[in-house]
């Protein structure tokens, strides 16, 4: 089934497809979408549910590396095609949510 | 210089942390194996026998690697409060681990579904143990000639537990450190105490839709597996 796709689904969903194959974590991906922090843990939840996403943990040592791991995120093979299609597909496209967001489709 | 100087420069010189880090793995590792076999009363059945399997032999290699961590520690005069939080972690990974040896020893559905409902929450409080042990030895130890980072303003990270509280058990464990470690970005980028407060209020009024969206993934999820 796809997802309800709000308009801050859609802004995780491009901030995530404009490097689909770097991996980000939590805070870089609400920056990206220019979404206030601590939002977006429901959405990318969904999404890895979905099989769209996938996480791992970074692989350091924390008490050498003297800070907490981060959790990164990545759109899988198939769910960055996903997250195109839904994009592409959505009722309510970004451009009419946020105008402007897009280059060329802002108010004249 | 004093004993707890000494403390801390034996804790890292001898590996501690390296046997504590190793230890968090496999507890983290028991958590997410633990969120897999979530809901399995049939674990002979249902075909999570060898994820069961894994489960207990994970918690055995748990309990004995921290025995052995608490007796070294005990060996050498460590601080108190480590001394005191290892006991605290083996107390629940002895519990863990008898909880999962009565569960395959009597096989019957009721000493495996006692044991899946409580051992996620104790495996969480291990986890959560050893990541203060950890960390707390760690900022024992910075130099300071160094800029230390500052720490995450107390009431986000406090808003930040009661978020991850209303989590399903066997998430509250992944999320507990990812939402730290946010904080801990936070903090270290400098956002203002009110701007983390305001981080934590955003964490805690979007966890039941967070807890609904896990829920509808473990449903999807087992749906897909039978």
């Amino acid at each position: 089934m796809a997802p309800r796709m709000t308009l801050q689904t859609q802004l995780v969903l491009r901030a995530l497809l404009e490097h689909p194959t770097r991996e980000l974590y939590g805070l870089q991906i609400s920056h990206s979408a220019g979404l206030a922090t601590g939002t977006i843990h429901p959405i990318l939840a969904r999404f890895e549910g979905l099989g769209w996403l996938e996480s791992r943990w970074e692989e350091i040592d924390p008490a050498s590396e003297g800070r907490p791991r981060r959790r990164y995120y990545r759109l899988s093979p198939d769910g960055a095609e996903h997250a195109r299609e839904a994009l592409a597909t959505a009722r309510t496209p970004l451009s009419v949510l946020r105008p402007g967001l897009i280059p060329g489709t802002g108010p004249a | 210089m004093t004993r707890h100087d000494r403390s801390r420069e034996l804790f890292f010189k001898l590996g501690f942390d390296k046997d504590l880090a190793g230890s968090l793995d496999l507890v983290r590792n028991l958590v997410w194996s633990l969120d897999g076999l979530h809901g399995s009363s049939r674990i002979q059945n249902l075909g999570a026998r060898p994820l069961f399997i894994r489960v207990c032999e994970d918690a055995k290699r748990l309990a004995s690697d921290l025995d052995d961590t608490h007796c070294r520690a005990g060996e050498y005069n460590f601080d108190r409060s480590v001394i005191t939080g290892l006991g605290r972690a083996i107390d629940r990974a002895r519990l863990i681990e008898r909880l999962l040896d009565e569960a395959t020893s009597v096989a019957e559905a009721r000493s495996i579904q006692v044991a899946l409902a409580r051992v996620p929450d104790l495996a969480i409080d291990v986890e959560g143990i050893l990541y203060v042990l950890i960390n707390d030895a760690d900022r024992r130890t910075v130099v300071p000639s160094e800029p230390s980072p500052k720490a995450p303003a107390a009431s986000a990270a406090q808003l930040a537990r009661g978020a991850v509280r209303v989590l399903p058990a066997a998430a509250r464990g992944r999320y507990r450190a990812e939402f730290d470690s946010e904080l801990y970005e936070l903090a270290l980028a400098g956002v203002s105490r009110w701007a983390q407060f305001l981080y934590g209020l955003r964490l805690l009024d979007r966890a039941w839709v967070l807890r609904a969206e896990l829920r509808e993934a473990a449903l999807r999820g087992r749906a897909v597996r039978s």
